[in-house]
């Protein structure tokens, strides 16, 4: 009997959430007995996990150590960034094995490396940071330098141990290969399923009447909308308009120019001689149903993100729901879209000419029949981590003698 | 030249001696900017008066970055500020020049006509480790520290900037941790021409015995007095008529007689442990004016150094000079430092305890052999002296002019 606790302080992740639901509900019983380990908000969602979970998982509440940067502009300081927890020695004292479901955000003594299996997702506060920092108002350019220094540094650190560690997609884990050169094992690539909308039921929603383009995308910096509004701008100026939807996070607060970035959007889009509500339909996150709704009235959709994220996966959904779609000509989106076998039309994120052209091709195209995309399986992740599992458990065992 | 000092942190001991040091190498027509703020300021207010030229004083505060420990709605700060510094520093100078760069976070833009010193990265090198040592709030500031040097580093030695390292342990360090490097650090040893400026001051007030030992440093945890202390019990305990008790000096070292914070309670209940008495074994006298710690240094039976880490390691030179024999951690940087000027020294493990015993017990015993084999350096200044340093730095910053210059064209 391997004992296992699953240590997150933040749990914030759908993604993860699912990840961890799904590959605990195929631990073999008699093998892994479980923990949930966190405190506060996090630990009440590992309550309603634990609550759907088909296999006993026992709650751990285990106080952590929280760091926040401060940032001071003058004489007012405010935190920025989120919490990175400092996981405390004992929490790994009664576990053979723990899992880091998402490793982002946790930083712990390197004695324990041993026995962790980390799951990396999230690449881009390490490789864009100075992009996104340029893109941040002061404060929010000194916390996403802050939160990448100590990402770097508790990235690297992994790197360097005996930890585990399963990252996102094989783009993500060369990347750690390049970056972090680790000493002892290589990244093991590990791509999660995306969630499929073609079992979704459809929710009402206004969407524009006449056709549109959609992205569903936050409005964080990878996004790249600037990009993408040059270039409808252009069609505008072009006498060709089109009508944009912009679904996910931020999106819907473009409109109200708050804080920084919204503010940036909105004066881009003034600046442009484009209009809110006419040109851009600002449709904010979306639950799943509402976002089918919105792709089936869509006449294509587009990913000028710059990186891999949920705006990635929402691509992948208006694929499979037989949208034409273009997207940037980046490795991270080659790799997740030749894996599943679909081929959108390709363009260079920084040309708003190659964008505008895109837009263009996309409200003249004709549907394809919807229908799902070959992709990872939940069996086939959970395989992959019940063999890391086993594997670090042993790496475990012979170097500290269990327990 | 229209050189720009850029620096808020301005960390006290040696680097002042370093910043004096270079400035007054410079050549006379040479046109100095200093950007500061806060108690950086105030403390260079009083060197710009010792350097003895002119400089002019910009107080600029700029964005300040730090890690707090947060526990419900309660939060605290910790450990170093990080500077961010605007781009707009860099108009109307020909070259910037950042004596401690390591907290300083550079615009990508101003690389090109930046100069900057890496004494260290200690705090990264030892990160982890001086965690270790602290309690809640300052192992989130050693975490911080780590993460912010290493990535500002990093950032700089990818950079055009030109970098500057105080040895070549320091330099190959870089190489290794950062490399490949676009530009090998230049590496510019300081002086110790400083130890003969300094005049003797009084020092019988203090109340410290005819006969001791010195560790002259921060208590900081790289300084490893825990080994230090453990070999000053095992000696008195194996050979009371060798022993000899210790001073110890510097910054924050006063912490250890009141326990008043986390560091000093900490080594404070170590001596009580270990049986040994503050009063009879050891004197702590603090952080002493240059001419008084002069006086003590001199009249010292050896000076004993530990440290785990250092940039340079100026008091073992600093003892050598003054004839005072030397016992030293068997670091790279300290062999480098002391080998390459010829300086005498006993050398152990910093980690061996029993090693440090023996070392000590040894001073005890045969000190007039010790000073006869320290006599031969003692008043020596085999190093070119700081107009030596001034000039390298000089050199330093009108190539990286010469390539700002290239690039800008």
């Amino acid at each position: 009997m391997t004992v296992l606790h699953i240590i997150d302080y933040s749990f914030d992740d759908a993604q993860a959430a699912r990840l961890v639901e799904e590959v605990v509900n195929r631990l073999p019983e008699p093998e892994y007995e479980v923990g949930l380990v966190s405190y506060g908000d996090a630990l009440v969602r590992f309550g309603a996990l634990a609550g759907r979970l088909q296999r006993p998982a026992s709650l751990i509440e285990t106080p952590t150590l929280g760091h926040r940067f401060a940032v001071a502009l003058g004489q007012d300081a405010q935190f920025m960034g989120k919490t990175t927890h400092e996981v405390l020695d004992d929490t790994f004292h009664a576990a053979d094995l723990v899992w880091f479901p998402s490793v982002h955000h946790h930083l712990f003594d390197s004695r324990q490396m041993i026995k962790a299996v980390a799951s990396f997702h999230d690449p881009a506060p390490l490789e864009l940071a100075e992009f996104l920092a340029d893109k941040s108002g002061p404060a929010e350019a000194a916390g996403a330098i802050g939160m990448a220094a100590q990402a770097d540094m508790a990235t690297r650190r992994l790197m360097g141990s005996l930890a585990g560690v399963a990252a996102g997609s094989q783009r993500i884990a060369e990347y750690l290969v390049s970056a972090y050169a680790p000493k002892f094992r290589r990244p093991k690539a590990v791509p999660l399923p995306t969630p499929s909308l073609l079992a979704e039921r459809g929710l009402p929603l206004a969407v524009p009447a006449t056709p549109y383009i959609l992205y569903a995308g936050d409005i964080g910096p990878t996004g790249n909308h600037e990009s993408l509004f040059t270039a409808l701008a252009s069609l505008k100026q072009a006498g060709t308009p089109l009508v944009l939807a912009l679904a996910g996070e931020g999106t819907d607060r473009i409109a109200t120019g708050t804080p920084y970035r919204e503010a940036y959007l909105r004066g881009l889009i003034e600046h442009l001689g484009l209009e809110i509500g006419t040109d851009i339909r600002p449709l904010g996150p979306l639950a799943p149903g509402a976002l089918k709704s919105a792709f089936a009235g869509a006449a294509g959709a587009i990913l000028p993100a710059l990186a891999e994220g949920p705006a990635m996966l929402a691509a992948g959904q208006a694929l499979e729901l037989g949208l034409p779609l273009a997207a940037a000509d980046l490795p991270a989106l080659r790799a997740y879209f030749s894996r599943r076998g679909a081929a959108p039309s390709w363009f260079a994120p920084a040309s708003a000419a190659e964008i505008a052209n895109a837009l263009f091709d996309l409200s003249t195209a004709k549907h394809e029949k919807a229908g799902a995309l070959p992709d990872s399986s939940w069996d086939e992740v959970a395989a992959h981590y019940r063999a890391l599992f086993r594997e670090q458990a042993i790496f475990a065992a012979t170097q500290t003698g269990g327990r | 030249m229209k050189l720009g000092i850029i620096d808020y942190q301005l960390p006290r001991g040696g680097v002042e001696r370093f910043f004096l040091g270079v400035l007054s190498a410079l050549p006379p027509d040479t046109e100095i900017t200093l950007y500061s703020a806060w108690d950086a300021l105030e403390g260079y207010k009083s060197l710009v008066v010792q350097a003895g030229r002119p400089v002019q004083l910009v107080e600029r505060p700029v964005p300040v970055q730090q890690a707090a420990l947060v526990d419900g709605d309660q939060a605290a700060l910790a450990g170093p500020r990080i500077f961010d510094l605007p781009a707009d520093l860099w108009n109307g100078i020909d070259i910037a020049w950042l004596p401690w760069v390591n907290r300083h976070l550079i615009p990508r833009s101003c690389h090109i006509k930046s100069v900057a010193t890496v004494h260290d990265v200690i705090a990264v090198e030892l990160g982890e480790f001086m965690a270790d040592k602290r309690e809640p709030i300052g192992r989130a500031g050693h975490w911080f520290a780590m993460g912010m040097e290493d990535l500002l580093v990093r950032k700089l030695c990818g950079s055009l900037a030109k970098v500057v390292v105080d040895a070549r342990r320091t330099r190959d360090h870089l190489a290794r941790a950062y490399g490949p490097l676009l530009r090998e650090p230049s590496v510019i040893y300081p002086s110790m021409e400083h130890v003969a400026a300094v005049a003797a001051e009084p020092a019988d007030d203090l109340g410290l015995p005819s006969r001791y030992l010195i560790y002259p440093a921060s208590y900081s945890s790289h300084k490893n007095h825990e080994a230090l202390l453990l070999a000053l019990a095992k000696a008195k305990a194996s050979n009371p008529a060798a022993f000899l008790p210790l001073v110890l000096t510097g910054g924050n070292t006063q912490s250890i007689l009141s326990g008043a914070d986390y560091r000093g309670a900490y080594l404070k209940a170590l001596i009580a442990h270990l049986g040994l008495e503050i009063g009879r074994d050891l004197f702590i006298p603090g952080n002493l004016r240059e001419g008084q710690f002069r006086t003590v240094l001199e009249k010292a039976s050896a000076l004993v150094f530990p440290s785990l880490a250092e940039g340079f390691g100026f008091p073992p030179l600093e003892a050598a000079y003054l004839g005072v024999p030397v016992a030293c951690s068997d670091i790279d940087i300290l062999r480098e430092t002391l080998d390459r000027l010829g300086a005498p020294a006993l050398w152990f493990r910093s980690d061996a305890v029993d090693q440090l015993a023996a070392v000590l017990a040894q001073i005890g015993a045969e000190e007039s052999a010790l000073r006869a084999r320290a006599a031969p350096f003692a008043g020596k200044l085999p190093d070119g002296g700081w107009s030596d340093v001034g000039r390298a730095y000089l050199q330093a910053f009108q190539e990286q002019m010469a390539m700002a210059a290239m690039v800008g064209s």
